[in-house]
């Protein structure tokens, strides 16, 4: 057997070498994420100048299972997902300064109330900062579903909301069906609740 | 196995890739001047421009409800330079769909003028730094509330300064 040619490397030289691949692999990593998140920013801005909404049902995100929680509601009481277990759940992700997510809200009142019967499940998720701030709004807008307070305790687990209303269809397996991305008119809500019960 | 020169590549790509990574795409965007000119014991104000993405509006900085959340600019005062307020324009009165009533809001581009009081000896170039929220809004959804970081570059220079 010949000697090879060149020396061979010493096991820092290699450590450092991966750690340079690693560094240039994430931050590929995160700037595709980011280049795909503003594409949904910029694709966000354009459906709002046109008027639309854009319906996103993320490949990644249909059929998965629901991910778990535990929130607590507005008195404090804390509530767990897992409590509606065999329900179609509507999770609407919304808060009090959020015009769009106020169009909505008579909306999934009356649809809480019609579908009652059939198991449906009504969870709005507030993203306002104080809770004083959600107790006064229902005051003046009541709301006849389930409110808990997210406080960014879901954004780990349902994303990082991108805009308010974020609304998720979850169906009785605990899958979910589809999630929409702003204000969508009360036919299609309802069209979609219809496809979960 | 790399070559010195490949490694350097690598590190300055990978290091590009994560600065720019860093950052979601913000609505509104608030330009400082490059400088502000203040003599001593003066006044002087310092005109900024907030930049809307076309489509979107932020509330004004007095909404017409509580609920809402108001834009504010805020600058803390350092190195004897008072901030002795901030002027926003007459906001734009918008009916939008999701509303019963117009609401106040700002769109496009806004001008905003930062009265300024120099108090003190204290000539030469300072920085005063402070934040800018708002809260965007289109016709179909609303965006979190956003606070990031603003500095405003100011020279004191000598009175009747040419």
């Amino acid at each position: 057997m010949e000697p090879n040619q060149n020396p061979p490397e010493s096991a820092r030289s290699r450590a450092l070498n991966w750690i340079i691949v690693g560094v240039v692999v994430i931050g590929a990593l995160l700037y595709l994420a980011k280049s795909r998140r503003d594409q949904v920013h910029n694709s966000v801005a354009n459906a709002a100048v046109a008027g639309n909404a854009p319906l996103l049902i993320a490949p990644s995100i249909a059929g998965r299972a629901a991910p778990e929680w535990k929130l607590p509601d507005v008195d404090g009481k804390p509530v767990d997902f897992s409590q509606f277990k065999g329900h179609p759940v509507v999770i609407d992700f919304w808060a009090s300064w959020c015009g769009p997510c106020k169009d909505e809200i008579p909306w999934w009142n009356q649809l809480q109330a019609k579908y009652k019967d059939q198991g449906l499940i009504i969870i709005g998720v507030s993203e306002d900062d104080s809770v004083n701030d959600v107790k006064n709004f229902l005051k003046t807008t009541p709301l006849d579903y389930t409110v808990v307070m997210d406080q960014q305790r879901l954004q780990s687990s349902y994303g990082m909301p991108e805009g308010l209303p974020t609304t998720f269809f979850i169906d009785r397996n605990g899958k979910i069906v589809s999630r929409v991305l702003g204000l969508e008119a009360q036919p299609e809500l309802e069209h979609r609740v219809q496809q979960i019960l | 196995m790399f070559n010195k020169s490949f490694k350097i590549a690598a590190v300055v790509s990978g290091a590009t890739m994560l600065a720019l990574a860093q950052g979601p795409a913000q609505v509104a965007q608030v330009k400082s001047p490059a400088v502000t000119r203040i003599a001593e014991n003066a006044r002087a104000s310092a005109r900024l421009t907030v930049t809307i993405q076309p489509g979107f509006h932020i509330q004004s900085d007095h909404p017409k409800s509580d609920f809402l959340i108001p834009t504010a600019l805020k600058l803390t005062p350092a190195d004897g330079i008072a901030v002795e307020r901030v002027v926003w324009p007459a906001p734009q009165e918008h009916k939008f769909s999701f509303s019963a009533d117009p609401l106040s809001v700002f769109e496009g581009s806004v001008p905003v003028v930062v009265k300024l009081k120099e108090t003190g000896q204290h000539l030469g170039s300072h920085v005063l730094k402070g934040t800018f929220r708002y809260q965007a809004c289109s016709d179909q959804l609303c965006r979190p509330p956003v606070t990031v970081p603003v500095s405003l570059t100011v020279d004191v220079v000598a009175p009747h300064h040419g």
